[in-house]
């Protein structure tokens, strides 16, 4: 691919969706968009572009590229450590005292196609059973790719996708329809999903949050997305609230704004509550 | 908060030091760092005395965040900052120096020099690592002097030297490399290393060469973490085989398989290299960065592993990809039996490698592992395995190969259909025939995979069902096929022309036609192009084709079409005219560079820069 | 292999602090202020931490309080370097959980032996 080519396509998928190819990913992007040019009959990607400025299935094709681009590898109860500290946060608000009766907010940015909002759902779910306490939740998912959306709100996963769930999970919270699982309606109602992209800026709609998890998808952004994204997340938590990241990500020298709390296998951020 | 009018007394601002705490401590982490970035953009003088109020405060976040900020507004007054000097509190000195550092103005050397001479160490300390910013002779004078101060202050001189690098210093910091011990050696010898000149190197390295092995260990490491190519290059040479026991260790170490040290340690074409090459690779994930590299240079010591294959392939099944794939890179032969057995046990990645790699690696008698493989659950077991005897040439597996085609994913039916090309294409044909005939659209796209495999006639009577096909995609699927066999038999064209009168337009055609250069098809083009009914997308798709005839003939349709209101076809012009080599071409393209709008601007340039370049080529 | 994790805003300094460990057969790791020394504590196996006190975004006695409040962490060794001593500094490191400190500038033997006696306590207990 000609490095033109290359520029004006970063170029684009940054100023549409914050994503950010470093050099080093111009093989990445060439091949995930190999089988786009091949179904739109396209020879190059210099046409690519012009077809996703003036072609007229162009807007349907921004959701295809974006799905294109932010492929990502996802399972249930994907990353036990970081389930875990999910479950400390839970037990530690529980055991401050702080019986509240107002919704739970979580936020799972960059859902995919829902394996981690309906994690969360259903571990809230057995920690409320097991702390014999009820309090509604609100899980809001959001992500960039419509048709991981989509696939998010049927909520049917195949074996692959649940090779991390423990029978008892399985049987209790989902129901099973040849080779796949269902999610039931009990975990569902909890969730909503829709389409975000973080570069805008709609997450204004989202605040006071409790928890939001932001998993794999920094790593699309170059210095200067992350730390917009990083302020967007602040603001939309509650003092005292928490940030989680992908194993393995970091936000410092990025982003000062959050303490790190270090947890076995984890790390998690938290904006500072008010008590001064 | 209003104030009331505002008081024109110098010096008069109502608590400023106050209200600059509150922006630095006050209000969350959010607000801080608006309120930090604002006092950055302005362009406030008095701020900086302000600030140095700040750094008496009890809250060391205050302290901190205020020192910090002084570090990059001090410039802006440097009085107050030199005032700190006479302050009782070292630590205030110190600060002061910090900021001198950071501020880089040539008349804060005089300062930072005395300050190089202070009673406090800390004091001394903060100087020697500020002089480091300066580029100035004097600077330098001062900290040689600093080397004889005591061992944390001389290291600091030392890393200041090496940040000024100049050449003067070399024969002070050699000194402080051969005469002294621990850190500040250690430091002397990665200051030196950074010189350019290459006969310091070597001379750095024939030094640490006569050491013990247990003295320069620690030396020899610190030069290897810095990864520069050239000095890399310098200590293989110099040290030879004494440096292999340090690389190593160091590889070891950490664990990160840094391509660059491991292309070094390949260097050392013995069996202790390819060890530690297997356990880096077993570690990584075969998609992430440096395995392929790695792999590559585990290849590469072939001829050192050849002989301990048996031995690597003891170890625990579940770690046996990478040496796989090798051998399979490197032709190298794994006995029929040995396989087998790992077929047997291996999970589920291990057995598609041992697949994948089959035909390169076995020695021996595939037909008892051929049947397992072929009827195994895994699609891409059974369709590499297929691929494998079209490979071997292993006859009497036709029936499970057929079986493969017939049903399943999409990506296994297709292996299954080329294997059984090279081995019965007869058969091929029967299946084939079938598949086209199918009522799943999918089957009737499988049979298009392979349906070029047989012979003329009979690949001729499947196509002409399938580019009449009720389902669009399989119509589409059809023309790309049809493409690839046209150069070999033409009847095709009589098929292409009749879609081509369908509308919408199939963009698989216009492909087509461009890829292959139709001229049959050019006037038929031309004609499309005028009707105004098509969307601008199906006919800049059209003028792409016909630019890529590079007829200059057609000249003058592209001029007609640059005069289109729509952008999508100007631009579609201006490349079409940028491909005709054509001088006159040129003066058409050329206005365009200066419209408003930025996509046809640069289609515009880089048209002229290709009809240029052009025009170069051609002329005498 | 020992790891220690050195924790100093300026770049000098930690170098010179890592130096004098590797030296002594230590392996080292670097971060610049106490954000980035817990974010790192969370992914790096470390047997103690040096930290200096005066460091901007979180300095070092609440670095040390974080690692003392963590469930996780309250056991890790903290050897604290200043170069301010006198005026309570040093109770306020030790209350606040530190195991030692030490004042700059720090010589390699004082460095070593205190680190060492830190360790040699922790692993009586």
């Amino acid at each position: 691919m000609k490095r033109e080519e290359f520029t004006v396509l970063r170029s684009f998928v940054y100023e549409k969706a914050g994503i950010y190819f470093s050099d080093k990913k111009a093989y990445l992007l060439e091949n995930r968009l190999k089988n786009r040019l091949n179904e739109l009959n396209l020879s190059s990607l210099q046409d690519y572009y012009y077809y996703l400025r003036y072609g007229d299935g162009a807007k349907d094709e921004l959701y295809n590229f974006f799905d294109v681009v932010t492929t990502n590898e996802t399972s249930f109860f994907r990353n036990p450590a970081q389930m875990e500290t999910f479950k400390w946060i839970l037990q530690s608000e529980h055991l401050n005292g702080e019986k509240r009766s107002d919704p739970l907010r979580v936020w799972s940015a960059g859902c995919s196609t829902g394996e981690e909002p309906y994690t969360i759902a259903i571990i809230i779910s057995e920690m409320m059973e097991s702390l014999r306490e009820f309090r509604p939740c609100s899980v809001y998912a959001t992500d960039i790719s419509r048709r991981a959306l989509q696939s998010a709100e049927r909520g049917s996963f195949n074996s692959y996708a649940m090779r991390h769930v423990e029978s008892r999970i399985r049987e209790k919270y989902f129901t099973r329809i040849k080779s796949n699982y269902a999610v039931n309606e009990s975990v569902k109602k909890w969730v909503k999903f829709d389409f975000m992209n973080l570069n805008d800026d709609a997450y204004r709609r989202f605040g006071h949050m409790d928890v939001v998890f932001c998993r794999n998808v920094l790593i699309y952004f170059d210095d200067a997305m992350r730390r917009k994204v990083a302020e967007h997340m602040y603001a939309s938590l509650r003092p005292g609230g928490y940030l989680l990241l992908g194993h393995s990500e970091s936000l410092y020298p990025v982003s000062k704004l959050f303490k790190p709390i270090v947890l076995p296998g984890a790390v998690l951020y938290q904006r500072e509550r008010v008590d001064k | 908060m209003k104030e009331g009018p505002p008081k024109q007394k110098p010096g008069m601002k109502p608590s400023a030091p106050a209200r600059l705490e509150r922006a630095v401590i006050a209000g969350d982490a959010l607000q801080k760092e608006k309120a930090i970035n604002a006092i950055l953009r302005s362009s406030s003088k008095s701020v900086v005395g302000e600030l140095i109020g700040l750094l008496t405060s009890t809250d060391a976040d205050v302290r901190m965040n205020g020192l910090s900020l002084l570090k990059r507004v001090g410039g802006r007054n440097l009085s107050p900052v030199l005032d700190l000097l006479k302050a009782t509190d070292p630590w205030m000195r110190m600060c002061a120096c910090e900021i001198m550092g950071e501020v880089k103005k040539k008349r804060v050397v005089p300062h930072l020099i005395t300050c190089s001479q202070d009673p406090d160490p800390n004091v001394r300390n903060a100087a020697c690592i500020a002089l480091g910013e300066f580029r100035d002779a004097a600077a330098v004078d001062a900290l040689l002097a600093a080397l004889q101060d005591e061992e944390s202050i001389a290291f600091c001189a030392v890393h200041s030297l090496g940040k000024i690098g100049s050449d003067r210093t070399i024969p002070y910091l050699w000194k402080t490399f051969v005469k002294k011990d621990g850190v500040l050696a250690l430091i002397a010898c990665e200051v030196l290393l950074g010189f350019r000149s290459q006969q310091v190197w070597r001379d750095v390295f024939l030094v640490l060469k006569g050491w013990s092995e247990q003295k320069r260990d620690i030396f020899v490491r610190t030069v290897l973490e810095k990864e520069v190519p050239a000095v890399l290059d310098m200590l293989f040479d110099t040290m030879v085989e004494s440096l292999f026991s340090h690389l190593a260790r160091h590889v070891l170490a950490d664990g990160k398989w840094s391509p660059r040290l491991m292309g070094l340690l390949a260097r050392f074409r013995r069996p202790e290299t390819c060890d530690i090459l297997l356990d880096a690779l077993r570690t990584l994930d075969q998609d992430s960065e440096g395995f392929d590299d790695l792999l590559d240079i585990f290849v590469g010591l072939h001829e050192v592993w050849q002989f301990r294959s048996e031995e690597y392939l003891q170890k625990d099944p579940q770690e046996l990809l990478p040496f796989i794939r090798a051998c399979g890179m490197a032709g190298h032969k794994i006995p029929a039996e040995t396989i087998e057995r790992l077929f047997m046990h291996a999970p589920l990645a291990v057995k598609r490698e041992l697949m994948r790699q089959l035909s390169s690696v076995i020695d021996g008698d595939a037909t008892s592992l051929m049947r397992k493989a072929l009827t195994d659950e895994d699609g891409h077991i059974k369709g590499d395995a297929a691929l494998a005897a079209a490979r071997l040439g292993l006859a009497g597996f036709t029936e499970e190969i057929v079986n493969i085609s017939v049903d399943g994913f999409l990506d296994v039916r297709r292996k299954g259909l080329q294997a059984l090309a090279a081995l019965d294409k007869k058969r091929l044909g029967d299946v084939v025939e079938t598949l086209a005939r199918s009522g799943r659209s999918d089957d009737r796209k499988i049979a298009l995979t392979a349906v070029d495999q047989l012979d003329k006639e009979r690949t001729f009577g499947v196509m002409q069902v399938l580019l009449d096909d009720p389902d669009d995609s399989v119509v589409k699927s059809a023309i790309h096929t049809a493409g690839n066999i046209l150069p070999r038999d033409n009847r095709y064209l009589k098929a292409l022309n009749k879609l081509l009168a369908e509308r919408p337009v199939l963009h698989e055609l216009l492909r087509v036609i461009r890829e292959q250069k139709l001229d049959a098809f050019k006037d038929p083009l031309v004609k499309l192009l005028g009707e105004q009914g098509d969307d601008a997308w199906t006919r800049y798709q059209v003028l792409t084709a016909l630019a890529a005839f590079r007829d200059h003939s057609l000249l003058n349709v592209f001029v007609r079409s640059l005069q289109d209101e729509n952008i999508l076809i100007k631009i579609g012009s201006i490349k079409a005219l940028s491909e005709l080599a054509d001088a006159t071409a040129m003066a058409h393209v050329k206005p365009f560079m200066r419209s408003r709008d930025p996509a046809l601007r640069s289609a515009a340039s880089a048209a002229v820069k290709e009809l240029r370049r052009l025009d170069q080529k051609w002329s005498p | 292999m020992r790891k220690v994790l050195v924790v100093d805003d300026s770049l000098c300094t930690r170098k010179l602090l890592s130096m004098m460990l590797k030296c002594h057969g230590f392996t080292t790791g670097e971060a610049e202020d106490g954000l980035d020394a817990l974010e790192k504590l969370g992914t790096m196996k470390v047997d103690l931490v040096i930290v200096e006190r005066e460091m901007p975004n979180m300095d070092g006695l609440s670095f040390v309080k974080s690692v003392r409040n963590s469930f996780h962490l309250l056991n890790m060794p903290v050897v604290m370097v200043t170069d301010r001593v006198g005026e309570g500094f040093e109770n306020d490191a030790l209350r606040a959980g530190a195991d030692l400190i030490l004042a700059k500038p720090v010589a390699a033997a004082a460095l070593i032996s205190g680190i060492e006696g830190v360790l040699r306590g922790r692993d009586g207990q």
